[in-house]
Formats: C-alpha cells, sequence, structure tokens
C-alpha cells in the first residue's frame, strides 16, 4: 500500500529541522502507529506523506508515485485530524458537493449514508462540531470517495474515552477488508497498543525503527525488584533503569539479560514503556540499541 | 473549476463589495456638496481605505492562495497552477468592477460634474491609482520576502501617489489646467508601469511558488507574524 524509500526532507527557516533518509514499507490491511517524542518529525513526516511538502525520494502509495503521479497518488489518500482543511462555514451536505466534486471516484449517495451511520446532522455547520464529530465527517468523506491510506496526526488526542473507543473499533473494521492500511501519529500509545499492527519509532528526524508491533517489543523485558538486585544486572543489557527508594525498574534487552533472582519480576514492554525507555535512555542509546538488536 | 474555489471568490468579492456600497453615500455627499473639493476629499478616503484594505487585511495574501484543502485534493501541481491563474484572474475582474461601481453609480446620479472632460481625466486617473495599489500590494506578500525594505517603500510611494493625485484637484471648480493633467498623467504611467512590472516580472514564479503548500504556509506565517 505504502512504499516509502530515502525519503529527505530538509526544512527551511529556523529551526533546519532534517527528516533524513526514511524507508519503510507498510503492507495493505495494517495498521501502523507513528511514535515518538515532540519535535521528532511525525508530523513533517505526515505532511510530506499527504504530498503537502515536497521531499525527495520516493513515496508510492497504492502503486502511485506521488513525485510523478501526485494527482492519482493523492486520489487514495484520506487525510484525518486535527488540522482543519475544509471551510469551516459550510454545512456537511455542502461539505460533500463543493469537495467531493474534486474526485472522480466521490459517491454523495455514500456519504450521507456515512454522516447517518456517525449520528451526524447533514445540515450541521462544520465550525459547531465537537473535534469528536469533525473526526467523523472527515473519516466519512474519506470512505465515499474510496481512500486507501489513511493518515491520523493525533486523532484522538483530547477526546474522551467513549469515543476513542468507537474510534479504535472503527479503525479495526476499515483495515478489515485488506484493502486500507492507516497510520496514525499519537501520543496515546495505548491507543497503539490495541490496534496497531506495526510501531515506527521516529527520532530527531530519523525512523530509527519500523517494526511489527509484538516484534519490537519482544526484543525488551521490564524488569522490576528491589534497587540492589537489579543493580546486579549486566550494564550492557539494560536500556535504561528508574531507580525508586526500594526497588527500581528497568527495560533491558532480552537476549543479554540473565536474572540473578527469581524476586526479580519481568513481563515484555507495551508500546508506552518500549517508547518511555528508549527516550530515557537518551539519544544515543537508543540509535545503538536499535542498530544493534533491530539490524 | 472546483465549487470550493468559486466559494472562495465569492467570498472574498462580498467584502469588496461592501467596501464600494459605503462608498456609494460617501461619493453622492461629495458631488452634492457641489465642489470638486468635497469629492476630492471622499477620494482620498477611499484611497485610504483602499490602500488599508490591501495591505493589511488577507486580501494581498489570498489574492494567490489556494483554498486549504485543493492542496491536498487530487491535483497536480500543473492543475495549482492553472487554478491560481484562473483565481487571481476572476478576483481582480471583481476587483476592478467594484472600483467602478461608486464612480458609475454616481455619475448617473449627477451626470453634470462626472461626465465633464475634466472629470473624466480625474475619474480615470483615481481609477488607476486604486486599480494599481490593490494589484501591486497583491505581490507585497512575495517581493517582501525578497526585500522587506523594498515592500515598505514600494507601499509607501504608491500611497503618496495616490494622495497626489487627489490633492491635485484641490479646488473649487471642475476645470483641471494644464499642470494637474500632466501630474495626473505622470502619476497614471507610474502606476501602469507597476502593474506591468510586476505582472512581467514576479506573476508567474508567484503562481508557480504559491502551488507549494510549504511555500504557501510559510507566506501565512509571516503575515500572521
Amino acid at each position: 500500500m505504502l512504499r516509502v524509500h530515502e525519503l529527505d526532507k530538509k526544512m527551511s527557516g529556523e529551526d533546519r529541522f532534517h527528516l533524513e533518509n526514511i524507508s519503510f514499507h507498510l503492507p495493505k490491511g495494517y495498521i501502523c502507529g507513528l511514535v515518538g517524542e515532540n519535535g521528532a518529525g511525525k508530523t513533517t513526516l505526515l505532511r510530506c506523506l499527504m504530498g503537502l511538502y515536497r521531499s525527495t525520494g520516493d513515496i508510492v502509495i497504492d502503486g502511485h508515485n506521488l513525485n510523478s503521479d501526485e494527482a492519482a497518488a493523492r486520489e487514495v489518500i484520506a487525510v484525518v485530524g486535527d488540522e482543519g482543511f475544509f471551510d469551516e462555514n459550510i454545512n456537511l451536505e455542502k461539505l460533500g458537493k463543493y469537495y467531493g466534486q474534486m474526485y472522480v471516484r466521490f459517491d454523495m449517495e455514500k456519504y450521507l449514508g456515512y454522516l447517518e451511520r456517525f449520528n451526524l446532522d447533514r445540515k450541521q455547520k462544520y465550525k459547531k462540531l465537537s473535534k469528536g464529530m469533525k473526526i467523523k465527517a472527515q473519516l466519512a468523506f474519506a470512505l465515499s470517495y474510496g481512500a486507501k491510506l489513511f493518515l491520523f496526526d493525533e486523532p484522538t488526542a483530547g477526546l474522551d474515552k467513549h469515543f476513542r473507543e468507537d474510534f479504535l473499533r472503527l479503525c479495526t473494521e476499515l483495515v478489515s477488508d485488506g484493502e486500507k492500511s492507516i497510520i496514525i501519529s499519537s501520543h496515546i500509545t495505548e491507543d497503539l497498543d490495541r490496534i496497531a499492527d506495526y510501531i515506527a519509532y521516529m527520532q530527531a528526524g530519523r525512523l530509527l525503527f519500523f517494526k511489527p508491533k509484538d516484534a519490537a517489543c519482544e526484543h525488551f523485558r521490564i524488569v522490576t525488584g528491589p534497587v540492589y538486585k537489579c543493580k546486579l544486572i549486566p550494564r550492557e543489557a539494560v536500556v535504561y533503569m528508574e531507580e525508586g527508594t526500594y526497588s527500581s525498574t528497568a527495560m533491558v534487552i532480552r537476549d543479554k539479560c540473565i536474572l540473578v533472582d527469581r524476586e526479580l519480576q519481568e513481563h515484555t514492554p507495551d508500546i508506552r514503556e518500549l517508547i518511555h525507555y528508549l527516550v530515557k535512555g537518551g539519544k544515543e542509546n537508543a540509535e545503538n540499541i536499535v542498530e544493534k538488536y533491530f539490524g | 473549476m472546483p465549487k470550493i474555489l468559486w466559494k472562495n471568490i465569492l467570498d472574498s468579492s462580498r467584502r469588496e463589495l461592501v467596501l464600494a456600497i459605503v462608498m456609494i453615500p460617501l461619493f453622492w455627499l461629495g458631488i452634492t456638496e457641489g465642489s470638486f473639493g468635497g469629492l476630492n476629499q471622499v477620494m482620498y478616503i477611499y484611497n485610504l481605505m483602499i490602500s488599508i484594505f490591501s495591505i493589511f487585511s488577507n486580501h494581498n495574501r489570498s489574492a494567490f492562495e489556494l483554498p486549504q484543502y485543493m492542496y491536498l485534493a487530487p491535483y497536480s501541481r500543473e492543475q495549482r497552477q492553472h487554478y491560481i491563474q484562473k483565481m487571481f484572474k476572476y478576483r481582480f475582474r471583481v476587483s476592478y468592477i467594484v472600483l467602478l461601481l461608486p464612480i458609475l453609480i454616481t455619475a448617473i446620479i449627477s451626470p453634470d460634474k462626472t461626465l465633464t472632460v475634466s472629470g473624466i481625466v480625474y475619474y480615470m486617473c483615481e481609477m488607476l491609482v486604486m486599480a494599481g495599489i490593490l494589484y501591486c500590494t497583491s505581490f507585497d506578500n512575495y517581493l517582501g520576502s525578497v526585500n522587506p525594505g523594498r515592500l515598505t517603500i514600494f507601499d509607501v510611494i504608491m500611497f503618496m501617489s495616490a494622495v497626489v493625485v487627489a490633492a491635485s484637484y484641490d479646488q473649487n471648480d471642475s476645470s483641471l489646467d494644464f499642470v494637474q493633467i500632466l501630474i495626473s498623467l505622470v502619476i497614471g504611467v507610474f502606476f501602469i508601469s507597476m502593474i506591468v512590472s510586476c505582472r512581467k516580472k514576479y506573476y508567474d514564479d508567484i503562481v508557480r511558488c504559491m502551488a507549494d503548500y510549504e511555500f504557501a504556509e510559510s507566506k501565512k506565517d509571516k503575515k500572521i507574524a
């Protein structure tokens, strides 16, 4: 579905941010969670994938190269997020009429059907919708022109648990036909834990790894126990250790860790823990670990 | 052309139409005062409003900027350039009609004052000045990034020229002498040269750049800052 090869983007301006040599392949029917600290380059990468920022390298979406076959590639991209690209002053029905006209495969009946399914009033103005409803409206629109690659930029930030549940269910439903793929940039890693098949971890403009979620997490173990016992773990096995007064918790490399005591409890990290310890361990450390163990 | 682009053009035109409608009673007052002095003050206000309107409103940005979604929509860069050209063309057609509107209406209300040779020369010059201000300031944002100093000088020169045209008619009769006609013609030629220069030197470049979302956004950020 999406193949990115040696994508490189230097931003102009004061920060001189550089998105460096990014390559990955997201197959059809899968969800990828895009994670990383603030300023790691997630939004810049998404904007390159949306075709908003011009970059070098190849971005191939459903067989169409975004640089050389821009219009065809954009026909299958759906952008859903906080940033409003729609005119806020029109109602949802008109939104379909005005914006749908730009897509070859847009189906108004289908669009109105989705509005109904998402309990959205077609006469309601876009600006009057809550954030959750705006996300749903954007989704309804995207589904009506047959989008295949959905790019979500912080879709659940600031939304209640109920909407997040709905949203996650919708995402899994979307990819269930095996034809659509989703990239979600989110800080809410609990959501990604539940639905992501792949994890793309960004750091300082570089894609440190793009791995199936379980494979990425299974490289590591979270070990908890008394401070003095944790300190006996070989240093080269520790990604980062958080020391408390009575107990410590460390993320260790699974292959390197030889448990010294049965009192130490261990489990496989989830995405939140994985990202947390990688960030805490420092950029250089994260780079070394990824280079050594993720190859 | 996409419907959303039509909507965008109509929305921006509405603002200009409101300005023109506001000016109609002022023109009428200027005429009924029975002197070119009175009308001159009205033209002066009109020039000022047009200058403020085009420099400080977002008019000059939106003259080249597509509606946001069109940067995401399935169009190639060439198609976006084509739409920017069309949008620019239609916007300025509307602007020119709006500029003509108060003058046409006053000409209908008081034909004896407006349809004299002096009146026609005066109006033609004012039209040219205002069209020039509108047209040239739409390039400001682009020129500003090349040289911010030039932007200010450019605006000041244009506005001062507009003031000179208005001031050259500060008299209580409707006749024009040779010097006044000469001043108007010089300023008229100046504005024509500005319009031609902007069109020839910068138009193609700016259309090409504004088809790029990244460039359009950076201009917007600068404007907000």
